[in-house]
C-alpha cells in the first residue's frame, strides 16, 4: 500500500432514486467526502465514520466474508453542518434546514451541507477480521474491496501479538509527513506484520486545527490506514486553538469517536477529552494535556489516579501531547504546560505502575531510559533512573521490571513529535537515552511478557530499539550517578530549517508569469496595493524583473545612488477563500520584498519598517534562488483576488537586483 | 436504536471570532513559544495590534509563565474588543492566577452580563464560581455552578465541583442529587466514585456500602476502598474490623511509596487513614506533605486544621 499525495478518497456515487432516508425527507444526490475511518472498538463492538455533502441514510453492510456482507448496521449518530442563524447558507443547502435537521448535533465548522454519520456496529467477536461496505440506502458509497476491512481486539487480558504506530505532530502537509508514513508503510509490508491499531500524539491538523485542515493533513493524508485500522488520538495544542477539553466543542472533537463509558474497558471518563481502552493484555490510558487542569486536585488527575488503580492488565501505556522531559523544539523545564505534567500528573503515573509514556509537541525524537521519581526542575538524572543501559537487546539489554503492574518501576519515555512538522533541538535531558533530531515514527509490539519499541526514520531507517521485559520479580533501585548523555551545543551557525510548500498544492502564478509592474519610480502611497487601483500607466512584462542577474526576462534600469525597486501586480482567482488552509510564494528576490494580498500586507521579507519609497533597514538576502514564504490569508476573497509585491535592494547603486514569485495554494 | 449524542449550539459571533483567528497566522510549525511570541511580535508590528494577535500572545506568554506580560496584552486586547467573553475569561483567569482576584470578578461578571450565551456563559460562571471559593462566598458560588451545569450539562468537572461546594455547605442530600444528576448525564466514573463519597456523609451507609462491596472486588489498588469502608465501619461502632480496614490500606500505601519520589495523594489517602485510626499527629504530617507537593484544596485545609494538635 504506498501512499499518494493527493489521493482523496471520493467516491462519487450517485444515488438516481429519491431516497426518503429516515428523518432528513429530502431527495439523496449523495457523495463521500471524508472517510470512512474507523473509530473506537470493543472486542464486540466498532464504529465506522464518514461523511457526505447532502443527507443520505446511513447503512453499513459488513460480514467475515468480503462475498458474505450479510450484516447490518442499526445505531448511527448523525451530525449536520447546516448553518447558523445569521450566516450565508447556499441555495442548495436551504431547504434542509428543516426543524428537524437542524435539532442534529451539530458539526462545529465543516462546510455547510456536510453530514456526518458514526455507525457502531455490534455484535462482533473478538480477533475478527470483518469486511464492511458503506451504503446510502442501498447504494454502495465503498468499493466492496478488501482495503475495507478491520480485525477486532483480542479478548481483554488475551496474551496476543499486538503492535501499534505511534506518530505525533505529523500534520503539516509537508514531503515530511509522506515520507514518515511510507517509511512506516514499507516497514510493516516488509516485516508482513501490519499495525493493529494506532495512537495519534496531537498535532494532526496544522495550523490552527481547522476542520479544513483535518480534512487535508489528517483524512486524506492517512486515508488507506485510517479505514482499516483505529487511530486513538489525543488533542494537540494546534488543535486546540479552536476545540476545547471543557466542552468538547471544536473540528478534534467532530473528528473523533472515542470512549467515555468504560467501553472499552478502564474507568468511565464522561468526556472525549480523556479516556482509557483495554487491548488484549494492555490497558492504554490517554490524557488532554493542553487545556484541562493538570494539578492533582483537578478531575483528570482524579481520574487518572482512580483508572490505573483499577486495571489489572498487564501492561499500562499512557500518551498525550505535551511531554514532561524534553529539550527538543520545547524546553520541558522553562514551559508550564509540560513541568506541570512533570511536576503533578507524572508521580501518579509512576506510582499507578504506568510501563511506558507516549507524547509529542516537541519535534525530535527523545527515549528516556527507566525511570521514576523525576519531578525535580530542571531535570537532573541523580537518583531517578533504575537502568541506565540503552535497552537494546542487542547491546546492553533490555530494561527488566517485575510480572504485573508495580509502582515505582520506572517508565519509558519516548517524544515522538518528528512526524512531519520542522525539527529542533535545544539541549539534553540528562536521563535521555536517544535524542534524534530526524523524521520518524515509533512501531511498538506487545507480546506477552515483552514490550519492543523501534523508531523508523523518513528514510525506513531503524535508529533505535529497545525492549521492556516483565517477567518474575525483579529488584530496582536508584542509580545515584547513572550514565550521562554527552553534552550538546547548539551549533554556533545553526541554519534555521527551510520553509516548504505543502506537497499537495496548486500553481495560482507560475514562475516568469506576466506582471504589471513599475521600475524606477514609487508609487504614492499604498493604493497601488488594491484590487481597485487604476493599472493602465503600468507596463507589463515578464518575470524575472531587474538587471545584472543571468535570470533577468525584464531588464530594467540600474539606478545610480539609490536602491534599486520595482512594484508588481498580478490578479488571481480563489473559489472559496474560507477553505484555504495555506498560501505562499515561492519567491526568488534581492534583497527584499513585501507582498500584499488585497491591499493587506501578507509577508515581509528583509524590510525592517515602512515601504515603497519610505522602506527602511533593508537587509541583503545571502542565499540565492527561489526560497518559500508563506502568506497571510487574512484577507482572501472569493473570485478575484490581487497580489502586490514591492522588492528593494539593499544598498544604493547595486551591481545586481532581481524579483520572480510563483503564487502556490495547498490544495 | 438511536445512541444518544449532545447537542450543542455555537453561536454565531463564536464562529466569527474563531473563524479571524484560524485566518490571521500561517504558522504551521515553530520552535516552542519563545518563537511563536516572536512571531506574534513581528506580526503586530507588521498589521498593527489586534485581538486576536493579542489573546494569542497572551495564551504563549501564560505558557512561559510570563503572567503579567500575558495581563497587559489582554487588557490591550480586551480595550481592541470589550465585549468578547473570550478575552474577558482569559483576562480574568490571568488575573485570579496573579492574585488580583477583585479585578478577576469584575472582568469575569463583565464577561457573564455581556451578553455571552451557551457554552461561553456556562464557563465564565465557572471561572466565576473559581474565584469565589476561596473567598469563602460558597452560596454565591454555588450559584454560579448551577446556572453554569444548567448551560452545559456535560463536564464532569463542574459537577465535581459543584459537589465540593455542597459538602462545603454541609448540604448533603443535594450533593447526592446533583452527583447522580451528573452520572446521568456524563456516565463518569468517577462522579460515581464521588458520589459514594456524599452517600457516606449524607449517612446512607447501606447504599455506598454496596457500591465499596463491587469496587473492592473489581479493583487492583484497595487502600482508597478499604478507608471508605471503615469510616462505614466506624460509624457502626465495629471498631476492629475497621481498624483492620485502615492498617491493610496504610500498608498498601506505604508499597507504593517510593524515597522521596511521591505522589502527594497518597499522603492525603494515608493522612486519612491515620487520621481514622486515631494517628492524628501522623495524619497531620501527611496532609501537610499532600499539600505542600500541590495537592491543595478546602477539603485538604479543613482536614490539616482538624488534625493540629
Amino acid at each position: 500500500m504506498s501512499f499518494i499525495p493527493g489521493t482523496q478518497l471520493v467516491l462519487r456515487v450517485f444515488a438516481c432514486a429519491v431516497l426518503v432516508s429516515s428523518g432528513f425527507g429530502a431527495a439523496s444526490q449523495s457523495s463521500l467526502t471524508r472517510g470512512p475511518y474507523l473509530q473506537f472498538s470493543t472486542t464486540n463492538s466498532m464504529h465506522i465514520v464518514w461523511r457526505t455533502e447532502g443527507p443520505t441514510l446511513p447503512v453499513v453492510r459488513f460480514g467475515k466474508r468480503l462475498d458474505a456482507l450479510t450484516q447490518r448496521s442499526s445505531e448511527v449518530v448523525t451530525r449536520a453542518s447546516l448553518g447558523v442563524d445569521g450566516q450565508h447558507i447556499p441555495s442548495k443547502w436551504v431547504a434542509l434546514r428543516t426543524k428537524q435537521n437542524l435539532a442534529l448535533p451539530k458539526l462545529h465548522s465543516a462546510p455547510i451541507g456536510t453530514f456526518q454519520y458514526e455507525v457502531r456496529l455490534t455484535g462482533l467477536e473478538p480477533n475478527t477480521r470483518y469486511y464492511y461496505v458503506v451504503m446510502d440506502g442501498e447504494h454502495p458509497l465503498t468499493k466492496v474491496d478488501a482495503s475495507f476491512s478491520v480485525v477486532t481486539p483480542p479478548p481483554r487480558g488475551a496474551h496476543q501479538r499486538i503492535r501499534f504506530w505511534a506518530i505525533g505532530d505529523s500534520g503539516t502537509g509537508r514531503q515530511a509527513q509522506i515520507d514518515v508514513y511510507n517509511a512506516m508503510l514499507a516497514t510493516v509490508k516488509r516485516e508482513n506484520h501490519a499495525i493493529d491499531f494506532w495512537l495519534h500524539l496531537g498535532d494532526m491538523a496544522y495550523g490552527r486545527g481547522r476542520d479544513v485542515e483535518f480534512q487535508s493533513r489528517f483524512f486524506e493524508s492517512y486515508a488507506p490506514t485510517l479505514r482499516g485500522s483505529v487511530c486513538w488520538p489525543t488533542m494537540g495544542n494546534h488543535e486546540g486553538s479552536i476545540s476545547r477539553g471543557a466542552t468538547g466543542i471544536g473540528p478534534y472533537y467532530d473528528a473523533y469517536v472515542v470512549p467515555t463509558r468504560g467501553e472499552a474497558g478502564g474507568l468511565a471518563s464522561g468526556t472525549e477529552a480523556y479516556y482509557s481502552f483495554d487491548w488484549g493484555n494492555i490497558h492504554f490510558v490517554c490524557l488532554d494535556s493542553h487545556d484541562l487542569e493538570r494539578k492533582p486536585t483537578g478531575g483528570m488527575a482524579k481520574w487518572l489516579k482512580a483508572d490505573l488503580e483499577r486495571t489489572k492488565a498487564d501492561w499500562v501505556i499512557a500518551f498525550w501531547h505535551h511531554p514532561p522531559y524534553t529539550k527538543g523544539s520545547h524546553d520541558s523545564d522553562k514551559e508550564k504546560d509540560l513541568t506541570e505534567m512533570r511536576e503533578y500528573i507524572m508521580p501518579l503515573i509512576d506510582s499507578g505502575g504506568v510501563d511506558l509514556v507516549l507524547t509529542g509537541h516537541s519535534h525530535v525524537y527523545e527515549r528516556s531510559m527507566l525511570i521514576d521519581g523525576a519531578y525535580a526542575t530542571p531535570s537532573v538524572s541523580e537518583n531517578v533512573v533504575l537502568d541506565d543501559g540503552d535497552g537494546d537487546p542487542e547491546g546492553d539489554g533490555a530494561y527488566r521490571k517485575s510480572q504485573g503492574i508495580h509502582p515505582h518501576e520506572g517508565t519509558v519515555q519516548i517524544v515522538a513529535g518528528h512526524a512531519g512538522a520542522n525539527l529542533g533541538r535545544k539541549g539534553t535531558i540528562p536521563f535521555m537515552r536517544k535524542t534524534i533530531v530526524e523524521h520518524g515514527s515509533v512501531l511498538i509490539d506487545v507480546y506477552g511478557d515483552t514490550l519492543s519499541a523501534t523508531m523508523v526514520n523518513a528514510n525506513g531507517t531503524t535508529r533505535d530499539a529497545f525492549q521492556l521485559v516483565k517477567r518474575g520479580n525483579v529488584d530496582l533501585a536508584h542509580i545515584a550517578l547513572p550514565w550521562q548523555p554527552p553534552e550538546w551545543k547548539k551549533p554556533e551557525h545553526a541554519r534555521a530549517n527551510p520553509a516548504t510548500p505543502a506537497v499537495d498544492h496548486k500553481v495560482l502564478i507560475p514562475k516568469n508569469a506576466e506582471w504589471q509592474f513599475m521600475a524606477g519610480e514609487h508609487p504614492r502611497g499604498r493604493d497601488w496595493t488594491l484590487p481597485e487601483f487604476n493599472v493602465s500607466a503600468w507596463k507589463t512584462g515578464v518575470a524575472t524583473f531587474g538587471f545584472g542577474d543571468g535570470t533577468v526576462r525584464t531588464e530594467i534600469a540600474a539606478p545610480r545612488g539609490r536602491h534599486a525597486s520595482v512594484y508588481m501586480r498580478r490578479q488571481f482567482t480563489i473559489d472559496q477563500a474560507d477553505k484555504v488552509t495555506e498560501l505562499g510564494l515561492v519567491i526568488d528576490y534581492k534583497d527584499a520584498f513585501i507582498a500584499y494580498i488585497n491591499g493587506r500586507e501578507a509577508a515581509r521579507v528583509n524590510v525592517g519598517r515602512s515601504a515603497g519609497r519610505n522602506a527602511q533597514k533593508i537587509k541583503a538576502r545571502e542565499e540565492n534562488g527561489y526560497s518559500y514564504v508563506g502568506l497571510s490569508v487574512a484577507n482572501l476573497r472569493d473570485g478575484v483576488n490581487t497580489l502586490a509585491i514591492e522588492a528593494h535592494t539593499a544598498t544604493e547603486s547595486p551591481l545586481d537586483f532581481r524579483i520572480d514569485a510563483s503564487l502556490l495554494l495547498e490544495d | 436504536m438511536k445512541m444518544v449524542a449532545p447537542t450543542f449550539k455555537l453561536p454565531f459571533s463564536l464562529l466569527c471570532v474563531l473563524s479571524i483567528v484560524c485566518f490571521c497566522r500561517v504558522s504551521f510549525s515553530h520552535d516552542g513559544p519563545e518563537h511563536d511570541i516572536e512571531e506574534l511580535t513581528a506580526q503586530i508590528e507588521k498589521e498593527g495590534a489586534s485581538a486576536d494577535l493579542l489573546l494569542q500572545r497572551a495564551i504563549e506568554y501564560q505558557v512561559i509563565k510570563k503572567t503579567a506580560e500575558a495581563i497587559r496584552d489582554l487588557e490591550q486586547a480586551q480595550q481592541l474588543e470589550g465585549g468578547s467573553p473570550t478575552i474577558l475569561r482569559e483576562l480574568g483567569r490571568a488575573y485570579f492566577a496573579a492574585g488580583k482576584t477583585n479585578e478577576a470578578l469584575n472582568t469575569v461578571t463583565r464577561g457573564i452580563t455581556a451578553g455571552a450565551s451557551g457554552s461561553e456563559r456556562a464557563s465564565l460562571l465557572m471561572v466565576r464560581s473559581e474565584i469565589l471559593r476561596p473567598r469563602k462566598e460558597y452560596e454565591k458560588a454555588l450559584a454560579d455552578a448551577e446556572e453554569a451545569i444548567m448551560e452545559h450539562p456535560n463536564n464532569v468537572e463542574w459537577y465535581l465541583d459543584r459537589s465540593q461546594l455542597h459538602a462545603l455547605l454541609k448540604k448533603t442530600k443535594e450533593r447526592v442529587k446533583g452527583i447522580e444528576e451528573g452520572i446521568k448525564a456524563t456516565g463518569s466514573g468517577l462522579l460515581e466514585i464521588e458520589l459514594v463519597d456524599a452517600l457516606i456523609e449524607d449517612g446512607q451507609h447501606a447504599v455506598a456500602l454496596k457500591k465499596i462491596e463491587e469496587e473492592l472486588a473489581a479493583s487492583r489498588i484497595q487502600s482508597s476502598w478499604l478507608i471508605r469502608r471503615a469510616k462505614i465501619r466506624l460509624a457502626a461502632k465495629q471498631n476492629e474490623v475497621a481498624k483492620t480496614d485502615l492498617v491493610a490500606a496504610i500498608n498498601e500505601l506505604n508499597s507504593r511509596m517510593s524515597g522521596t519520589a511521591v505522589d502527594p495523594s497518597l499522603f492525603a489517602d494515608r493522612g486519612q487513614a491515620f487520621e481514622l485510626y486515631g494517628d492524628r499527629e501522623q495524619a497531620h504530617k501527611d496532609y501537610s506533605v499532600a499539600k505542600e507537593r500541590g495537592l491543595s484544596d478546602e477539603w485538604i485545609n479543613e482536614r490539616i486544621r482538624a488534625t493540629k494538635k
